[in-house]
């Protein structure tokens, strides 16, 4: 019991230490319970997100198609939405995101090209495809259609979404196979894991993610318009940091609960510093560094405290 | 196996070469049909043919795929095949060394003349240079030179032909006093990344305004890509400072202003924090019956078709001026429901906002008295007033 509090204080430590950074520099922002909140939320879709690449990455794959597949997935979803309402809108958004990397992860695993190629070669297409899609200028949905992206709605598509991730990481075969390739894959293949099968699900279990949370971005800009020439590559970014920070927290509790922690952190990082009214690219800056600083000393902890001990006993009388 | 696997490797790099072509390396106007639907003008000397030569017409463009982006593209297609002409895009993006790749794209696939919307002024010694030696006129759109080492540069080159603008600072000023006019004191800037000169001018005037009125941008952002980043930031913004009472989108307008609205609706500040763009969204006529914007102004996405009536009047040997040229084109600015609506039917509906007949008149070739100064007319009486009056005809 003590063991599992402590566990939980140590994963909440981060937040709660940015947290009260930004309290202590913008207090009248940070002393409100509206701004906590608008912050919890707003970590909602990247956490999806980053929930689907969490299989990815936890699987030694990178997938930079997501962004493409989430606004192509955006923009056919709105317009099945806007002709036949909300519940085909959203199984739309579900089935063609796992669909569409479905396609991915058969690309990789029949041709065995390095999964960042595929990925970067996908994004162009879809990419593309969503450029072409009818007008060719994306979608505006109306207000009906925009409940999804709200409270409640939006919190409960969250914790389904995270439901749906914790049981497939922590109780499935599949997740013990992504976590056992993940760690050696050599020794995996050995063991009887098929990595290539693995890997192909791993795709398909990222794209349905996506396409949940293509579904989120609709419902909560009320539109989505296509991209090209890699621009959707930076809705990548952002999600994948808070799995970065999720993956180096993995030591001390789930990763799915990390992934949270890392997209929540990341959000009230962001939102800290524009209350204190930093340029956006200053702001660039400060997350830059604080993901380099975090991952430096989360990878090299346990060497910096072995030095910590060597000098403190070395500093002790003999 | 091995033969799906070929077959796998096959139609990838055919949908690879397919979506390069779609996205980076240009699309061409293969039809010919006129947009106009009219009757064709008249050459204006009568030894001339009634058509001109098929000249092939370079766009390079950030993208077609936003609403400002399709629409100039749009624009520019009908009016290059009214004049019997042909269209290449090349959607490239705007960085200066995806513009210049997109230059040699255009001139390698065989352009008679470009127009381009440079990211900067230090790219253009660059484009002018390869447009020289590839003896092909260009001219710059959305844009003016403001370096003036650039500018001699640029100007001495005989394949120059002038460039088209708007007055990007007086529309920033003239945003930001609509909002300042609303009761606004504190707000959230939302435009490009640094180093864009159209939204660097933009924001010069909404700096002079500040000056004036005191108003103050508490916040700024400058990675919008979606409608659902303009949600976040306007959310944050609204946690960051409960005073917040204006959004200016300086830029990405039609991208960000539906999240904006969003991000008020979901908090309940629709009438309480107001909305300023410029570069029109769609479906504005509810934001104005609630009172949600101070102002717009945009619909200049006629800037490119009037450079390329400069390519075409230097093309078919009746240039308008023996020197650079520069042509001024207005705003639109809208201020209730009806500008809106008026806006939508005549700027955005069937028949284009110029139709091939007019687009003919404004090539001396088929129309002698065109002139710079008529030209200059044209696009400084630019607007939903002078639209409705020329098409109320037409515009059902």
């Amino acid at each position: 019991m003590q063991n599992a509090l402590k566990r939980i204080l140590q994963t909440l430590l981060l937040p709660a230490m940015v947290y009260v950074v930004f309290l202590a520099l913008s207090p009248s922002t940070f002393c409100k319970a509206n701004s906590l909140y608008i912050m919890f939320l707003q970590a909602i879709i990247p956490a999806v997100m980053g929930w689907g690449l969490c299989f990815i990455l936890s699987s030694s794959l990178w997938d930079f198609s997501i962004g493409g597949v989430a606004v192509l997935v955006g923009i056919v979803a709105a317009d099945v939405g806007l002709t036949y309402g909300l519940l085909p809108m959203l199984i739309t958004a579900v089935v063609l995101g796992t669909v569409l990397d479905v396609i991915t992860g058969a690309i990789y695993v029949l041709l065995k090209i390095p999964s960042i190629v595929v990925t970067i070669a996908m994004a162009l297409i879809y990419e593309a495809v969503g450029s072409l899609y009818k007008t060719g200028s994306g979608y505006t949905i109306p207000e009906g259609l925009t409940i999804l992206g709200n409270p409640p709605y939006n919190f409960i598509i969250g914790v389904a979404a995270f439901a749906i991730a914790y049981l497939l990481f922590n109780n499935t075969s599949f997740g013990a196979h992504v976590r056992a390739i993940g760690s050696n894959e050599r020794l995996a293949k050995n063991m009887g894991v098929k990595p290539m099968k693995v890997k192909f699900l791993c795709f398909a279990v990222c794209g349905f993610f996506i396409g949940i949370s293509a579904l989120l971005q609709l419902s909560y800009g009320g539109s989505m318009i296509p991209k090209s020439g890699l621009e959707s590559m930076s809705m990548v970014f952002q999600p994948m940091m808070g799995v970065f920070i999720g993956l180096s927290l993995a030591k001390i509790c789930n990763i799915v609960v990390g992934v949270f922690i890392g997209e929540f952190t990341m959000s009230i990082i962001s939102t800290g510093m524009m209350s204190m009214g930093l340029p956006t690219a200053l702001q660039n800056v400060v997350i830059g560094i604080f993901l380099l600083v975090f991952l430096i000393i989360s990878m090299n902890k346990d060497i910096m405290l072995s030095v910590a001990k060597r000098r403190k006993k070395a500093l002790l009388p003999s | 196996m091995k033969k799906a696997r070929k077959l796998i490797a096959l139609a990838l790099a055919c949908t690879l070469v397919l979506s390069a072509a779609l996205t980076g390396c240009g699309t061409s106007a293969a039809s010919s049909t006129s947009a106009s639907g009219g009757s064709e003008a008249q050459p204006a000397n009568s030894t001339q043919t009634a058509t001109l030569k098929k000249f092939k017409i370079g766009l390079s463009i950030w993208s077609t795929s936003d609403s400002l982006g399709k629409s100039c593209s749009d624009l520019v297609k009908s009016s290059v095949e009214a004049l019997g002409g042909e269209m290449v895009v090349d959607a490239s993006g705007l960085t200066p060394e995806k513009q210049i790749s997109s230059v040699e794209n255009l001139i390698s696939s065989g352009c008679d003349a470009l127009t381009i919307c440079p990211f900067s002024d230090s790219i253009l010694p660059k484009v002018s240079q390869l447009c020289t030696e590839a003896k092909i006129p260009f001219t710059i759109y959305f844009r003016e030179i403001h370096d003036a080492a650039v500018k001699k540069s640029v100007e001495s080159s005989p394949y120059y032909v002038g460039n088209c603008c708007e007055d990007e600072t007086t529309a920033g000023y003239n945003i930001a006093k609509a909002m300042a006019d609303k009761g606004c004191k504190k707000i959230l800037l939302i435009s490009m990344p640094r180093g864009d000169t159209t939204a660097e001018n933009r924001e010069n005037g909404i700096a002079k305004c500040l000056q004036e009125t005191g108003m103050q941008i508490v916040s700024e952002c400058r990675d919008i890509s979606q409608a659902s980043d303009a949600t976040k930031a306007v959310e944050s913004a609204i946690a960051a400072f409960p005073d917040l009472d204006g959004v200016l989108f300086a830029s990405f307008g039609p991208a960000g202003f539906g999240g904006a609205i969003q991000a008020l609706k979901q908090h309940d500040k629709i009438g309480k924090i107001y909305v300023g763009s410029v570069d029109f969204p769609n479906d504005l006529q509810e934001s104005f019956k609630n009172n949600t914007v101070a102002g717009m102004c945009g619909g200049h996405f006629a800037d490119p078709m009037f450079t390329v009536i400069m390519l075409y009047n230097r093309l078919a040997g009746t240039p308008l001026a023996d020197k650079p040229v520069t042509l001024k084109l207005n705003f639109a600015y809208l201020k209730s429901a009806t500008d809106a609506d008026n806006y939508y039917k005549y700027f955005t509906g069937s028949v284009p906002v110029y139709t091939g007949d007019e687009v003919k008149q404004m090539v001396k070739y088929y129309n002698k008295d065109m002139t710079l100064e008529k030209l200059n007319q044209i696009t400084q009486s630019y607007g939903v007033e002078d639209a409705m009056k020329r098409h109320k005809n037409l515009v059902k």
